[in-house]
């Protein structure tokens, strides 16, 4: 009788042709030494061990741990490999170095695992991956940050009903802090125009695409984004957790992670999120590259995005675009946990309101006349 | 042996003393031992400062000079905020479009270029009245239209010194630079002032965190007209092209 053996995970990638494929791809990939400095220092290519496809003699991939979804995307990122691999053997093929490159750390990054339970080391790596694949886009030299919530600070807005006049100078200055989509219009922030004495709660029935001269005899304006609620039902219904809310109340949104159910816009009732129907197209000339994992950075068709309060600034210190760029001061933006700041004596000392407060969605985004 | 060491105590004990009553001095001293000196003639102003040139400064901000305002002038916490003047350098770009009127934040520091000459000068032995009385575009008024007078009933010498160009008077006899109009305008608008103080009303610029500077009332209301000038809006959803960033051609007013 011969002896059986319990079958390994190294087994079942030897049979599936894993093995196969990485040798065939190491074969295919430069030498980390006939690199350009710069591509090296930039994890250029999958020699440089950001990727754990393929690195030398010593199989970083096969020596992980291995759940379940590492098993599934090592073989199904085998098959990929392998299909690359005969892609790039053929003659025909007519694929540069950095299509190749792009198309393996694009591989790389469908893959990784949820924003939140990345250890440090694997935020580097995804960070590097998507600086370097922007690059190969032709978006420049873009710079994503990882940077957490600052503690003991809680993020709060005021809108000043009797200031704003409409002159949607902060919708301008999202579109281009946030890298909004501009063949779809894309934009977080939506200024409503209401006759005066009308309730602020019927904005079903009111005009946010206002073309004519600001302010209009009568009227008030009303802007709205996301309110960051300290309640939010968008995180709540998320089947997967893409989306969640950070210490400093920010609600983000993994767009890596996001699978596009769109339940999060049908749960939230202030219409704060937007869905890419398509791949969102911004020119390289007007893309900030000030960006942000969870804010501003590349999105990609069929995800979820929304207004973060510009996370990328705030979290260094600066004031959200919209605020920066009111020119009638009807935005105040700041810690309300600080007893001194600006925001908590408007909370304070000013009548204030909130969208649909019968909700109980508790928006950190208050309204307040003079 | 012993009176060396005695008189090394006493040494000890006279320079300690120093020390303290030197130290207890400086803390007597109102705004603490680092605080700018205050000019007599200008309660609550200190000594312009540049604004930091680091990169939480938005970049139409840097080269902008503030200046600390203490006094009853206080923001959130009791703490003193600063005001900011607009220095001379720079270009176009730092421009800020309300209603129509693009400020130029270039531009605001007016107390320099207002030193000509006194409004004696011209207006000798004569009470200073609200229009000029030729109507003729040499004149050097040309481009004041005066609404906010008109409906209050003021004549120049209501808000401007006639002593000096460069300052406004106050209804207590005082005065104050013109770059600090908010002393003035707060003679009638002391909620606006309240608010503006606190934070409620007019701009904050550079962060919301940190060191706090404030836009002053004339950087975004002409004194003269000071009501909002209805304009295009910008970025509009799905607007004609002619009408999208602002058909006046103004700059995005961010960094």
């Amino acid at each position: 009788m011969t002896e059986r053996r319990e079958l390994t995970f190294d087994d079942v990638l030897r049979n599936a042709g894993v093995r196969e494929a990485q040798s065939r791809l190491e074969r295919l990939t430069p030498d980390p030494a006939t690199l350009p400095p710069s591509e090296r220092e930039r994890g250029g290519g999958c020699g440089s061990g950001s990727c754990g496809c393929a690195k030398g003699p010593s199989n970083t991939l096969l020596d992980k741990p291995l759940d379940r979804r590492g098993a599934l995307g090592a073989m199904l990122g085998a098959l990929a490999v392998t299909t690359q691999a005969v892609g790039a053997c053929a003659p025909t093929s007519m694929e540069s170095d950095e299509e190749r490159e792009a198309k393996l750390l694009a591989q790389e990054e469908y893959f990784k695992g949820n924003y939140r339970l990345m250890t440090p080391e694997e935020r580097a790596e995804t960070v590097a991956r998507l600086e370097r694949l922007a690059e190969l886009r032709g978006d420049g030299d873009v710079s994503i940050r990882t940077d957490g919530a600052v503690p003991g600070v809680m993020y709060g807005y005021a809108f000043n009903i009797s200031k704003c006049k409409g002159f949607r100078n902060c919708v301008e200055a999202c579109i281009h802090e946030n890298n909004l989509d501009r063949t779809s219009d894309r934009q977080y922030i939506r200024i409503f125009e209401k006759p005066n004495g009308e309730s602020i709660n019927d904005l079903e029935h009111a005009d946010a695409t206002f073309g004519h001269e600001v302010p209009a005899e009568g009227h008030y304006y009303l802007g709205t984004q996301c309110f960051q609620c300290a309640n939010p039902p968008c995180v709540y219904v998320c089947p997967v957790q893409a989306t969640w809310q950070e210490p400093d109340g920010i609600v983000v949104v993994d767009y890596d992670w996001c699978i596009g159910c769109r339940y999060c816009m049908a749960a939230c009732p202030y219409w704060a999120r937007r869905f890419n129907w398509a791949e969102p197209e911004v020119p390289a000339e007007e893309l900030n590259p000030r960006q942000h994992y969870l804010g501003n950075r590349a999105r990609k068709k069929g995800v979820v995005e929304k207004c973060t309060y510009c996370i990328q600034r705030t979290r260094e210190g600066r004031l959200p675009a919209c605020a920066e760029a009111c020119p009638t001061g009807a935005r105040v933006f700041g810690n309300i946990l600080d007893p001194d700041s600006e925001i908590r004596w408007v909370l304070e000392n000013k009548q204030v309101f909130r969208l649909k407060e019968d909700l109980g969605t508790e928006p950190r985004f208050w309204y307040f006349m003079d | 042996m012993s009176s060396r060491w005695y008189a090394m105590l006493v040494l000890f004990w006279l320079v300690a003393a120093v020390v303290a009553v030197a130290s207890a001095l400086s803390r007597a001293t109102p705004g603490g031992g680092d605080s700018v000196a205050l000019p007599l003639s200008v309660p609550g102003v200190g000594v312009p400062a540049s604004l930091e040139t680091d990169d939480t400064v938005p970049s139409a901000l840097r080269g902008v000079s503030v200046e600390p305002v203490r006094g009853h002038w206080t923001g959130p916490g009791g703490e003193p905020f600063f005001v900011a003047l607009r220095t001379a350098e720079g270009g176009a770009y730092r421009s800020r479009q309300i209603g129509r009127r693009v400020f130029d934040l270039a531009l605001r520091s007016e107390g320099s270029q207002l030193t000509q000459a006194p409004c004696s000068s011209c207006h000798q032995g004569q009470e200073i009245v609200q229009r000029p009385t030729r109507d003729d575009a040499e004149s050097v008024h040309q481009n004041i239209r005066p609404v906010h007078p008109d409906e209050t009933g003021a004549q120049c010498g209501t808000c401007h010194w006639a002593e000096d160009v460069g300052r406004l008077g106050l209804g207590n006899g005082d005065s104050a630079p013109v770059d600090h109009a908010y002393q003035l305008c707060a003679q009638c608008h002391f909620d606006q002032v309240e608010s503006w103080a606190y934070g409620a009303h007019g701009k904050r610029l550079v962060g919301w965190r940190g060191q706090r500077v404030v836009m002053t009332c004339a950087d975004c209301h002409d004194p003269h007209r000071p009501a909002t000038v209805p304009r295009i809006p910008m970025a509009g959803v799905h607007l004609p092209g002619e009408f999208r960033a602002g058909s006046e051609g103004a700059e995005p007013a961010h960094d």
